[in-house]
């Protein structure tokens, strides 16, 4: 017997997009425009407004990059709730009418593209890198730190932050304290510290001790909430308090900086593991 | 001031306050030997009591306290509510008042202290 394949067209679905439009020479201030187009099965909201600019309103401006969750550079606020654009299925959502607004507590540049200016200040004032007491181990290139996969956990979870600002854009202090350093930065202010190749926890605990800073955070935990990384804020805020704390009550907290050593090339590996390639650099 | 020792400071006036005021209570009740809460508030107990320059020092020592714990909430919803740009201003006006409060409470606290010794 024959097989036949058949293959149905997806059904389409009509959902009107009210997306916020604004340009700042022209306009005196932001407004709403609604777009009708067919949304089919798997499409995202950076799908559906790609679509709109390509064949309906060559005017909307956006910003995207990798379309898949990892440049963190389409955080938009969709209808009330901020997300990735790209990460966000225009169905799942569930409503006939989806509210597209640019990413509130920053500075609108035009339509849904905001300025991240003062964002990126912030992570920088924390120094977010790795602090060695001696410079030189930096630029040791044939030795690698050892630390142990314990140690590695103490940190791996705020290390998956892309610096999208969905956070800092959800963030009720940030909103209304705008000095203050938000969930982003001070969640890296933590996982630099937390980090055992690093020596600067000291450092950034004095930076973050201000009045802007992480006693501010009242732990609403709507950072965490919205993280599309699964990085919860909320919680690096709490660790960094904790840490300054135990240190104004006296407590020296102890801890071994990671040391250098050689990868170790006289391994041997478990046998039937496959040779990996030559390095290629 | 690192804003941790403010928050420390306001974190252990907290504590000392729960304990202030269930001395505060103890003081009338009748459970523990005081005159009871209608009797208690005479003019004449009152007086008596505040013979005692313990119990003047211990309620100047409370009002400082409760202004401390108070000025320091405050502060943080000011601060929230007009934003981070208005803290030094903020800060300013609370320590007047904060000020304010202790000195004219400790004034009263003291005058009633001397009314009462006969002084
Ligand atoms: S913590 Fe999460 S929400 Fe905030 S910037 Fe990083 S990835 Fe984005
Ligand atoms: S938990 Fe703190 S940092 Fe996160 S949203 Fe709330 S106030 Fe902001
Ligand atoms: S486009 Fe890169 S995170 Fe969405």
């Amino acid at each position: 017997m024959a097989v036949t394949k058949v293959v149905e067209k997806e059904k389409e679905v009509t959902i009107t997009f009210r997306i916020q439009r604004y340009m700042p020479e022209k306009d005196e201030k932001p407004y709403f425009k609604e777009y009708k187009i067919p949304i089919t099965r798997g499409m995202t909201i950076l799908d559906a407004i790609a679509y709109i600019q390509e064949r309906v309103d060559n005017t909307l401006s956006f910003r995207a990059s990798c379309r898949m969750g990892i440049c963190g550079s389409c955080g938009l606020l969709v209808n009330g709730i901020p997300r990735l654009a790209c990460q966000t299925q225009v169905l799942q959502l569930n409503t006939t009418v989806v509210e597209l607004r640019p990413l509130p507590n920053f500075p609108i540049v035009k339509d849904l593209i905001v300025d991240f200016t003062g964002f990126f200040e912030k992570h920088r004032s924390i120094k977010p890198y790795i602090i060695r007491p001696d410079v030189s181990d930096l630029s040791d290139l044939d030795k690698e730190y050892i630390q142990s996969p314990e140690e590695h956990l103490m940190y791996l979870q705020f290390s998956y932050c892309i610096k999208c600002g969905l956070c800092y854009s959800a963030c009720p202090t940030t909103y209304t304290d705008e000095l203050f350093l938000g969930p982003q930065a001070l969640t890296q202010a933590y996982r630099y510290s937390a980090d055992t190749r690093d020596n600067g926890i000291e450092e950034r605990l004095l930076i973050v001790d201000n009045p802007h800073g992480c006693w501010r955070c009242h732990f609403a935990g709507a950072c965490t909430m919205v993280c599309p990384r699964g990085v919860d804020p909320a919680l690096a805020i709490q660790l960094l308090k904790k840490e300054i704390a135990a240190r104004r009550f006296g407590a020296k907290p102890r801890r071994e900086l990671a040391k250098l050593a050689p990868p170790p090339k006289e391994a041997k590996p478990r046998p039937n593991i496959p040779k990996p390639p030559p390095p290629s650099v | 001031m690192r804003e941790s020792t403010l928050w420390l400071l306001h974190i252990i006036t907290g504590l000392l306050l729960v304990l202030f005021f269930a001395v505060h209570l103890a003081e009338f009740s009748a459970l523990v030997g005081g005159a009871g809460y209608e009797e208690g508030l005479t003019y004449t107990l009152l007086s008596e009591r505040a013979q005692n320059i313990l119990y003047t020092v211990f309620y100047i020592v409370f009002l400082a306290t409760v202004t401390y714990h108070a000025n320091y909430g405050l502060r943080v919803l000011l601060i929230e509510w007009l934003g981070g740009r208005w803290e030094k201003a903020i800060n300013i006006l609370l320590i007047l008042l904060g000020l304010a409060a202790v000195l004219y409470g400790s004034y009263v606290t003291i005058t009633f202290h001397l009314m009462s010794v006969g002084v």
